[in-house]
């Protein structure tokens, strides 16, 4: 699969620990449009796996169980690779994720 | 309507698009992230309504998703439709692959229960044979001694060792008749060096390595079963082996198995019930020893520690001098003996399915042709290089796939036949049948040959769009169809000519092995073997009585010609080789003269028809009261007397059995090959078995009719000397010969299978080819005949075509023979791999099959009426 900006990034969330869709549209700024489609892809591709959480967090917080996404090795060494070319550009910090409201 | 539901309606609608097999899943996700929003309450309206947007376009790309495989749904179902429009043109396809997928899966399913599945032990990768070694003699198998197992406990490279050693007893009492039964000795230690155990009872007790205890028994579980009823209250119980009582301990696990046993495997675990005697027994060489790889430890390292030993024990041992040792893994070493048959099985089904597929591609692009016209439509209304494709290998796949179903009927009806031809070099117990895993790998090998030869005869609507479409039927069909038919034609030749080179080249090798005299007349005899065991026999006057005995009876039996006593018959797969000093001759330092041993009957070579040489055989005078005689064979004599009479010399067996005193040389015989028809003749002595009284023999009788037809009479006169005396092995020497290239001759066999099947094949593909370039070329022999050309011409012309391709796939063929041959050479016999008497005949044979294939297209092509043609278009 080839790694996208917009793959990377979504990627990079989750490896920050963002782990559901609304909190990873809201960290990387771009509409669930875009990221949903990513999240598949990336599913598809192995480099994230999913699950639901436990329902006794959902009903505690008094909410439906969410859908959590988690990267996977695969995920780590392939957004290792996107991340390399811009490092060598000397950290752009537009890039970095934006902190979760 | 509040929000929420409005929220709910648009993940509801957009999930429409969604695959079913997902949709559950995808709103649930989309109404919790929705939901969880509206509850928190932070979002504001306008932005939850952008948000479940989203929900929409994420439908979308999944159903983009989904769509590929709708096309290639669309694209099999299409497939499928043309395929039973055509039922006679799929029929033709889908056998074709049946038949080069079913044998491949015949061969598959036997490869993996014979080389790729483990053997049932743990870790069977850790097991390894220690074995002596003789480099001066060449032998690097070599059985070890009991002192051995003393000395070889030492390595710190093994975790275990187990010593064994395999013989016959006779079962008797109970119900049954007396039974000659393949049994064991082993150590204590064996079993936990395999890890294996008996499923019902007890395994042995190092106290049982000697034989000082009560005799105890562990039974296999087919003997079990067949002898006693499979009844587990046997354990506990006595049963009488070799006429002495030995309880029951344990019933053994189907399938269980001794390394190094033979292949029927054996049927009584024993004791090794050593006396201190035989405990020291340092000459010896009849014990098998299988060790277990300390962890961590390399088998390079084990084979270190093992040769270094064997250094030192030499320098120490008189008994072991000149004597090595070795590692030789187990799992090696259980499948050398069928594997290059198995790997020629492998390479010629896997050629014949090649040969296969590129036929059925031959008769995809023929069809493609036939239907340019529709292709070309497609073409036109937009569809790309690349969908033709999708639908040209959907359909190679979809004839794969039926073809791979039939195919596997066609495996297991293959297998029914394959199993026997190669029942002598396999396992008995061993459970072979076309089940998941073969089908899983036919299904396999389908799609990717459905895959590669769809994409080879893939529609190419190229330049030719306009013309299809303008309903041109004419004319130079497209030049690279017919280039890609032709190439498919040449490799069907090379490679039926591959396989038939390599059936040529055992054909006459197994010419080559019946035309061998393997030194004495096979026809005609009937051999069985007995076994004198118990306090009856334990006297040799006894036994020598008993052989007497026999003879006597046996010669009376109307129907019997002569008779005689071995203690091993030629082809009966039992050597006995001792070390033997020559009187007057002085042996280098070191080396010694290892000479096989046979004890005969005086009327033995009679019997057999072996030619006497010079001096006298044996006669009844010859017995234990007078002096010690021997008969030696050509090759001894010329290997020991170069250039000297040998009879009245005195030879004396060194060590063990027979030894300690001089015997006189009375007559030389001519050589026999005892081991093999390709194998010469060793150096061999025979000694009057009522001189030695020897246990264990082979009766052979020379009837004047049909041998078999004398077993009844011949068990009924075994009985009548002694009631409780098993018949083993009954065989006539022609199947005993026989079965000695068993296996030579299956691998021919299905390599003349294989090799008619392809070249068939190619038969039909050349005339399939021929056909379809007379087909496509009737204008232009109108025209030439038109102008004049001869009925001849046009005939040679046609011909002409057909042997260019055969001829050059016949080189190819025969090139590509020649560089695997080396897969084929243990096979042959007398035979080169570049013999070339075979290839001659081969590339005849492919002319005339092209001559024959291109004979009918060529006749029709002399009959092209000009007129016709011309006006066709």
């Amino acid at each position: 699969m080839r790694i996208t900006l917009i793959t990377a990034l979504v990627l990079h969330a989750i490896a920050r620990g963002h782990r559901f869709g609304f909190e990873i549209v809201d960290v990387t700024g771009y509409p669930t449009g875009t990221v949903y489609p990513a999240l598949r892809r990336l599913e598809h591709a192995g480099f994230v796996r999913s699950e639901w959480e436990r329902e006794q967090v959902a009903s505690r917080d008094a909410r439906p169980q969410r859908r959590y996404y988690e990267i996977t090795a695969a995920g780590a060494k392939a957004l290792e690779g996107a991340l390399e070319p811009v490092r060598a550009l000397g950290g752009l910090r537009s890039l970095a994720p934006r902190p979760a409201k | 309507m509040n929000e929420r539901n409005v929220l709910r309606q648009v993940v509801r609608a957009a999930s429409r698009l969604v695959p079913r097999w997902r949709r559950r899943e995808w709103t649930r996700e989309w109404n919790a992230e929705l939901e969880s929003e509206v509850r928190e309450g932070g979002a504001r309206r306008w932005m939850l309504v952008d948000r479940s947007a989203g929900a929409v376009a994420d439908a979308m790309s999944l159903r983009s998703h989904a769509m590929y495989l709708d096309l290639w749904w669309g694209d099999l179902r299409l497939a499928w439709r043309n395929a039973i429009r055509r039922p006679s043109f799929t029929v033709l396809v889908t056998l074709t692959l049946a038949l080069g997928l079913g044998v491949n899966s015949a061969v598959f399913a036997l490869i993996d229960a014979v080389l790729l599945r483990p053997l049932p032990y743990r870790e069977p990768s850790r097991l390894v044979f220690l074995w002596h070694t003789l480099p001066e003699q060449n032998m690097f198998e070599v059985e070890a001694t009991p002192f051995d197992f003393t000395a070889w406990k030492e390595l710190r490279s093994l975790s275990n060792l187990g010593m064994t050693t395999f013989g016959s007893f006779t079962l008797t009492g109970g119900s049954g008749e007396p039974e000659r039964l393949r049994g064991a000795r082993m150590t204590a230690s064996m079993m936990p060096t395999l890890a294996v155990a008996p499923a019902i009872g007890r395994g042995f007790v190092t106290a049982e390595d000697l034989d000082d205890v009560p005799r105890v028994a562990i039974l296999s579980e087919g003997l079990w079963r067949r002898r006693f009823g499979a009844d587990p209250g046997i354990v506990g119980r006595s049963i009488e082996i070799d006429s002495g009582p030995w309880t029951v301990v344990g019933i053994m696990p189907r399938n269980a198995l001794l390394p190094g046993a033979p292949t029927e495997g054996i049927d009584l675990w024993l004791p090794m019930r050593m006396s201190p005697i035989e405990r020291a027994n340092e000459i010896n060489h009849s014990y098998a020893f299988v060790g277990r790889l300390a962890d961590g430890v390399t088998f390079a390292q084990a084979s270190d520690e093992i040769e270094r030993l064997a250094t030192r024990l030499a320098a120490e041992r008189p008994s072991h001098t000149r004597i090595g040792a070795r590692l030789v893994s187990v799992e090696e070493r259980s499948v050398r003996a069928v594997r290059p048959a198995l790997l020629i099985a492998a390479a010629s089904v896997g050629l014949l399915l090649l040969v296969a597929a590129a036929n059925a591609s031959t008769l995809l692009i023929a069809r493609a042709a036939s239907r340019r016209h529709e292709l070309a439509v497609r073409a036109a209304l937009g569809a790309t290089r690349g969908r033709l494709l999708s639908l040209s290998i959907a359909e190679s796949i979809l004839f794969a796939m039926i073809g791979g179903l039939a195919g596997l009927v066609l495996g297991s009806w293959t297998l029914r036949g394959l199993v026997p031809l190669f029942a002598s070099s396999l396992p008995p117990s061993l459970a072979i049948e076309v089940d998941r895993r073969a089908a899983l790998f036919t299904a396999g090998l389908a799609i990717a040959i459905g895959i590669v030869f769809g994409a080879a005869a893939g529609y190419r609507p190229g330049n030719h769009v306009v013309e299809s479409l303008a309903g041109a039927t004419r004319s130079t069909s497209s030049a690279s169809g017919t280039r890609s038919r032709n190439m498919l034609v040449v490799a069907q030749v090379a490679l039926a000519v591959v396989l038939v080179s390599a059936a040529g080249l055992m054909l006459s090798t197994i010419g080559r092995l019946s035309r061998v005299k393997p030194g004495f007349a096979a026809d005609h005899v009937l051999t069985f073997r007995l076994a004198l065991a118990g306090q009856r026999y334990a006297a040799a006057p006894a036994r020598a009585g008993f052989v007497a005995d026999v003879l006597q009876r046996f010669a009376a039996l109307s129907g019997v010609h002569a008779v005689a006593v071995s203690s091993a018959v030629p082809f009966g797969g039992l050597r006995n080789a001792t070390v033997v000093e020559v009187e007057g001759r002085q042996e280098a330092a070191g080396s010694r003269s290892i000479i096989d041993q046979r004890h005969v009957s005086a009327g033995y070579f009679e019997t057999m028809k072996i030619p006497l040489i010079s001096g006298r055989l044996f006669t009844s005078a010859d017995d234990s009261r007078s002096e010690h005689v021997t008969v030696i064979n050509r090759t001894m004599a010329k290997q020991y007397f170069p250039n000297e009479n040998p009879v009245d010399r005195r030879v004396r067996i060194s060590a063990g059995f027979n030894s300690g005193y001089w015997i006189r040389i009375v007559g030389v015989v001519d050589d026999v090959r005892h081991i093999a028809l390709s194998r010469d003749a060793v150096a061999e002595m025979y000694h009057p078995i009522a001189q030695t009284a020897v246990p264990n023999f082979t009766v052979a009788i020379r009837t004047v009719g049909d041998p078999a037809a004398m077993v009844p009479a011949a068990r009924a006169t075994i009985r009548e000397a002694d009631a409780n005396l098993p018949l083993a092995e009954i065989r006539t020497m022609d199947d005993k010969i026989a079965d000695s290239f068993a296996q030579t001759r299956a691998t021919m066999l299905l390599l003349l299978v294989t090799s008619a099947l392809a070249a068939s094949l190619a038969g039909v593909a050349i005339y399939g080819a021929i056909w379809y370039s007379v087909v496509q070329r009737t204008q232009e022999i109108g025209i030439r005949a038109a102008l004049g050309a001869s009925r001849g011409l046009v005939f040679r012309d046609v011909v002409s075509g057909a042997m260019r391709l055969a001829g050059v796939g016949g080189v190819l063929g025969a090139a590509g023979a020649m560089a695997g041959g080396s897969l084929l050479k243990v096979f042959l016999f007398d035979t080169r791999t570049t013999d070339p008497q075979t290839y001659v005949s081969v590339l005849a044979g492919v002319l005339v099959l092209a001559f024959a294939a291109s004979v009918v297209p060529a006749i029709r092509a002399t009959r092209v009426d000009p007129m016709t043609a011309l006006r066709a278009n």
